[in-house]
């Protein structure tokens, strides 16, 4: 196999000169690729959980790296990234970069001495480079084996989950406006309901992470709320889980979520549906529900793949806040963080491809893609829409990142997922923060 | 005899449940993704009402006078490849705004199921539609239409399309690779454990050697021992020995130049060399009661004319073992290509590596929402099995039988 | 006798040494044939024009290619092997013994039989005695390696990791120990009494029969369609409804609304059940094939002399056929009780994580791979899952063992 090995290094350039036309298009972008070495027959391999659209638009991009270099990227996508890169990583099957959806598994890793830090230069580069650029160094910054910090998480490819996804036609067809603070939504909804229709679609499972969608909705509330202080204070369980702020917070999430009238199928219906689901209400004949609040990666989801975008038929407006709130305009996001996880020159080559602005280009060009990197051209952005998420991102005066994301795996892909599954289920307020809380303190 | 009547019934009942799931698999990998979202696989069969969205003209259509003449199934089915709507047109959904009796400052949304036949408000002009599907638009002189998104109510004929075999097969790479990868563990874990085992039950049958009857039903025995039970040491040890093979390449070749030296410790050779173990019961067991029950004088007048052990196994009992092989290749081979639990632990899990039942599996997560596409790749993972099985049924059933009934 | 032994060593010596340098030999040296392979591959996509990514195309050949010549090489090393050790044999003996030719073929027939079941015995011991021994040291220690009984402590512990588990696994194993071979027998009795006497019969056996081709995992796609449902809900205007169905077979049988989309087995308590179902429906057919064939085997005297006394249909089966297949009907029952307690795939792929459907199978990959999150601790746990599965097929590997005794001294073997 490793002779073979070799020969695919080889036949990986060849080939990528025989297919590199079909690629073309997605790497010719506004910016220039900067110098980024040569690398003919290097082999980096890459472990990350995108599949589908994501994984095909990923390996488009790093073709770009792999034309300018030589060298050839290996990418393995797995719904269990998270059980299998940690026992690669322990096994010392550590692959070259391990992209990490959730920080805190990769602080996890980092405090193994998995990690290898990449460098102030490199931090130094993303404060001065990408809008909010402290808030990303931050993300990315973890403590080793000797509680020394380094920056290991380059984040790369954002999420804006602040949206609420809509059919333009439906609104016109019913007489209803596009809601500006969170007080008209809700009377909307409640309009929606007197007038027979159903306003939203909510579906919260997801495998062994069901339970997502509802922390989203979770957080997106605490940050209009409660101030962006609290919401910090919250992730580190500085504000304890079943606090007054939270548990108001979570009260709000089950004023939509626990009103049979509210949701499509019923108040018991969310913890069953799936969320790739979910959306799919918006476009049936008729309709299942009018809303739906999602982040911006469910367009892959929708019966067209998100042709229904560019044809008109589905459009998103920004989750307003509490005009009452007085708390600007809070955005909800994430990121995967891209690490490496074993030392090689061609490695390192990569992450200066990631700092170039092509390589945002690249994939902006393509379809789903946002990013903070304020060299990025705004017009390599593939769709209006998709133009309007960039510019709702900067125009944010608030930015926080996913905080199930941010807590320790045992609590943010745990004992939030779980809880909230069980919220959704029936389960009342002050039990479900109990229980968390609970979770918290038997980490601690 | 048990009345005639009644057992044809309930043999029939009893078929019928075991059959009907197939013809589900079937139906539903033939459907459109949105069909097997909306109505069940028996509805598919006979003319369902159904709703879909159409728009009455394109954006970049120019409106020449005041009225529109279109076809409802043609702006329908303009970009539907695969799974063309006909039928008959039931209603269209109309809703408009009225003001409220009660709330002379409020409205109230009005919806209605309009029929074959009847005009419907849209847009300020008429719209009249025909069960064929044939509308006209007629509008107010002067205005520039945008064009209106209709729900519409069709008794939808019977359609049935192979969308989800070309989407899974062609734009996927996933369903190819798992089925080449079942067939790389498959035939050769098939056929290695026969080279070893043939001679065990010769040996086993035929052969005199101490403690021969309780090491025989020690090994059939083995049978029954949870595989699980093994896994732990079997990876510490293919670790070891890929770190083995590592080193030996690090000295033999330049692989760390080209940083390929890493050697998988979960591979396609470990799952042939655990499976040919794992196989050793059932196929010893297998054979070594087939050889028995040959006739003994081929052995004796063999040894007579002077025929060493080697010699008649290879030139007699092998050749006329062929149906007990038989009956151990369909087994091991349907065992095999539908093992999930050993090729979990100790087979290769990269992308394009996992075999079927893997893959299957985890489409039940990732194809949850779409039905059509999870079906037709349990079918095509399927298709190999089943007609090895009809194929060889025979034999399959004569491996059964063995040892397992006793005469009475 | 040491000349046996030594002989034997010898041998034994000569095939650890020889054999594996033979293969790595063999591989590298026919290395290259990957690449050759590839390139054809390559060539085949040019002029066929193939949509394959090359790297695809490289990767799919050379790894059929290894496939192909690790076949190759297999049964080249172990005819080698044979061919090895016969020489020796028989040469050594020839060697050392030179008077008498009786003594030297008794020398080579003492060893030779070792020599054919040499190789299933290593196998045999390496890949399944010994690690199942090493399984059991593994489940008495500690991640460092110190002894403990630490990891059984879910059996007895309510705060130990597993408690809970273990408690759901036992149950479930019990539910699914009395209902799983009771289904599958009278199942299979009907449909091998009814078919032999209706000629539509073999088609109707076929159609039984059939689920023992397809994989667990496929078996669990297939009944999804049927236990897990959907659809959209009616939405009610001024003059009626608009269309709504329920998208699964029972769910739609049992009047379940569409947005009712939770799928039967994940009913608490109640979901396990449906999983049972699907394992009946797989392995009623193996019960069938059995009892036709013993059925066919019964006498037909005592079923003619049973119908001449005036024997209605009912008692001819309870009172003559069954005692006589008496002894089937048990080998049947512990063929599938072991199978019931070694159940994975099923369960794993419709309900993995769902502690209210948890078998002994499940619970341990759950050990293995979701549990893993505190610490490596959870292999030794493992490892004890594993010795509890062991224990409960204890009874039935003594049993088979017992039966085939009883097999070999009645054949006189």
């Amino acid at each position: 196999m490793t002779i073979t090995r070799k020969v695919i290094g080889v036949a990986g350039f060849v080939s990528i000169l025989l297919a590199g036309s079909a690629f073309a298009d997605v790497c010719d972008t506004p910016s220039q690729l900067g110098d980024l070495g040569s690398f003919p027959g290097e082999i980096i391999t890459m472990q990350g959980s995108m599949l589908g659209t994501d994984q095909e638009m990923l390996e488009a991009t790093v073709s770009c790296f792999e034309q300018a270099t030589g060298a050839t990227v290996q990418y393995s996508g797995s719904r269990d990234f998270a059980a299998l890169v940690v026992a690669d990583l322990r096994s010392n099957n550590a692959p070259n970069i391990a992209i990490f959806p959730q920080p805190g598994l990769a602080a996890d890793m980092a405090k193994e001495g998995h990690l290898v830090p990449l460098g102030n230069d490199m931090a130094d580069w993303m404060t001065d480079n990408y809008g909010a650029g402290s808030s990303w160094v931050d993300l990315g910054t973890y403590a080793d084996a000797n509680g020394k910090k380094d920056f290991y998480g380059f984040a790369y490819k954002m999420d804006l989950k602040s949206l609420v996804w809509y059919s333009p036609e439906q609104f016109e067809d019913n007489g209803y406006e596009v809601p500006a603070t969170m007080e008209e939504l809700i009377e909307l909804s409640d309009q929606m309901v007197s007038d027979g229709n159903t306003p939203w679609c909510i579906g919260i499972e997801s495998g062994n992470a069901t339970g997502w969608t509802a922390t989203d909705w979770m957080e997106d509330i605490m940050l209009r709320t409660a101030s962006p202080a609290k919401y910090d204070q919250w992730v580190s369980n500085e504000l304890p889980f079943n606090s007054p702020e939270v548990i108001n917070a979570m009260n709000v999430f089950g004023q939509f979520s626990k009103n049979d009238d509210y949701v499509a199928g019923g108040a018991s219906s969310v913890a069953t549906t799936s969320f790739g689901d979910a959306p799919k209400g918006l476009f049936t004949s008729p309709p299942s529900c009018m809303m739906h609040r999602q982040a911006s990666f469910i367009t892959g989801f929708f019966p067209n793949k998100g042709q229904e975008v560019e044809d008109g038929e589905a459009d998103a407006f920004y989750f307003p806040p509490f005009a009452s709130g007085n708390l600007g305009n809070p955005v909800l996001g994430a990121g995967t963080l891209y690490t490496m996880t074993k030392d090689s020159p061609a490695t390192r080559a990569f992450f200066n491809f990631l700092k170039e602005a092509a390589a945002h280009e690249a994939w902006m060009q393509q379809g789903v893609f946002l990013t903070a990197h304020k060299g990025a051209s705004l017009d390599a952005y593939a769709t209006p829409l998709l133009r309007k998420q960039g510019q709702i991102l900067s125009n944010a005066t608030t930015f926080r990142f996913d905080a199930s994301d941010l807590m320790p795996g045992a609590i943010g892909a745990g004992a939030f997922w779980s809880e909230m599954t069980a919220f959704a289920n029936g389960q009342d307020t002050q039990t479900t923060a109990d229980n968390i809380q609970a979770a918290w303190d038997a980490i601690k | 005899m048990i009345n005639r009547t009644l057992s044809n019934v309930v043999l029939a009942l009893i078929v019928i449940v075991w059959v009907v799931p197939f013809i589900a698999l079937v139906a539903t990998s033939l459907r459109s993704e949105m069909a097997t979202k909306t109505s069940g696989f028996w509805t598919s069969f006979t003319p369902t009402i159904l709703g879909h969205r159409f728009s009455t003209h394109d954006k970049t259509e120019e409106l020449k006078s005041n009225e529109l003449r279109g076809n409802i199934f043609k702006r329908i089915n303009k970009d539907q490849d695969w799974f063309p709507v006909s039928g008959n047109v039931e209603s269209i959904m109309f809703k408009g705004r009225v003001p409220d009796p009660n709330n002379p400052d409020k409205t109230i949304l009005l919806k209605k199921l309009v029929p074959v036949g009847e005009t419907m408000e849209v847009r300020g002009g008429d719209f009249i539609f025909e069960e064929n599907g044939d509308f006209i638009w007629t509008f107010p002189n002067g205005s520039k239409l945008k064009p209106k998104k209709l729900d519409v109510f069709i008794n939808q004929d019977p359609v049935f399309a192979p969308e989800a075999y070309v989407e899974v097969l062609i734009d996927n790479e996933n369903v190819p690779n798992a089925l080449i990868s079942s067939f790389i563990v498959t035939i050769p874990a098939t056929i290695i454990p026969i080279t070893i085992a043939a001679f065990a039950a010769y040996a086993f049958a035929w052969m005199r050697f101490p403690g021969r009857d309780w090491i025989f039903i020690g090994v059939v025995t083995l049978m029954i021992v949870p595989t699980q039970l093994a896994f732990l040491p079997i990876l510490q040890g293919f670790n070891g020995i890929a770190s083995w093979m590592m080193a030996l390449q690090e000295l033999l070749t330049d692989c760390e130049a080209t940083d390929s030296c890493a050697v998988p410790s979960k591979s396609f050779a470990g799952l042939w060399i655990t499976h040919t173990a794992f196989g050793q019961p059932l196929a010893i067991y297998l054979l070594r009661n087939y050889i028995v029950g040959l006739p003994k004088e081929l052995l004796e007048s063999a040894r007579i004319d002077g025929a060493s052990h080697m010699q008649i196994f290879l030139k007699i009992i092998l050749p006329l073992s062929v149906p007990a092989l038989a009956s151990f290749a369909i087994f091991q081979f349907l065992w095999i290509w539908n093992d999930l639990l050993v090729a979990l632990y100790i087979g290769p899990s990269g992308s394009d590596e996992r075999v079927f039942p893997i893959l299957l599996e985890q489409q039940l997560g990732t194809f949850g929402d779409q039905l059509h596409l999870l079906n037709a790749s349990a079918v095509i993972s399927m298709i190999i099995p089943v007609i090895v099985f009809l194929a060889m049924q025979r034999y399959f059933i004569r491996g059964l039988l063995a040892g397992s009934v006793k005469g009475g | 006798m040491s000349i046996i032994a030594s002989n034997g060593l010898a041998i034994f010596l000569t095939v650890i040494c020889v054999l594996p340098i033979t293969a790595i030999f063999a591989y590298s040296l026919s290395a290259p044939l990957d690449d050759l392979f590839s390139n054809f591959g390559l060539w085949l996509r040019e002029t066929q024009e193939w949509s394959l990514a090359p790297i695809e195309t490289e990767l799919r050949f050379a790894k059929i290619s290894f496939a192909i010549r690790s076949v190759v090489i297999a049964v080249g090393i172990s005819s080698l092997y044979f061919w090895i050790t016969n020489w020796l044999n028989s040469g050594l003996a020839r060697a050392r013994i030179k008077e008498s030719i009786g003594r030297q073929s008794a020398i080579v027939e003492a060893i030779q039989p070792w020599i054919f079941v040499g190789p299933a015995l290593v196998l045999l011991t390496l890949f399944l005695v010994v690690p199942a021994f090493m399984t059991l040291g593994i489940s008495f220690q500690e991640a460092n390696g110190s002894l403990t009984t630490n990891n059984y402590s879910f059996l007895w512990d309510p705060k130990a990791l597993g408690y809970v588990q273990f408690r759901f696994a036992m149950r479930n194993s019990l539910m699914w120990l009395i209902l799983v071979p009771t289904f599958c027998i009278i199942f299979g009795l009907a449909v091998a009494v009814l078919a032999d006497s209706l000629k539509w019969g073999v088609v109707a056996k076929t159609f039984i029969f059939v689920p023992m081709a397809i994989s667990f995992v496929g078996a669990a796609v297939i009944w999804r369609n049927i236990f897990a449902g959907g659809g959209i809900e009616a939405q009610q205007v001024i003059n009626g409804f608009t269309p709504s169905y329920q998208t699964g077979l029972l769910k739609s049988i049992l009047g379940h609304s569409p947005s009712y989309n939770e799928p039967l087995y994940n009913l608490k308590f109640w979901g396990n059940f449906f999983l049972m179902w699907i394992m009946v429906w797989i392995k009623t057919g193996f019960a069938m094939v059995i009892f036709s064939a013993a059925l066919r085997g019964v006498p037909k005297e005592t079923v003619e002399a049973a119908i001449i006394d005036g024997a209605n249909p009912w008692q001819l089966f309870f009172k003559i056929k069954l005692p006589q297949i008496y002894s089937t009907v048990v080998v049947v029952w512990t063929y599938m009780v072991t199978e019931v307690l070694k159940v994975f795939d099923i369960p794993y792929a419709l309900s993995a994580n769902d502690d209210d459907k948890l078998l002994l199978a499940t619970m341990m990959e759950a050990a293995k791979n979701t549990w893993s999150i505190g610490g490596d601790a959870v292999d030794n746990l493992f490892a004890a899952i594993a010795i509890m599965l062991m224990i409960t097929v204890i009874p039935h590997m003594i049993f088979n063992a017992w039966r085939l005794r009883k097999e070999q001294k009645e054949l006189g073997n």
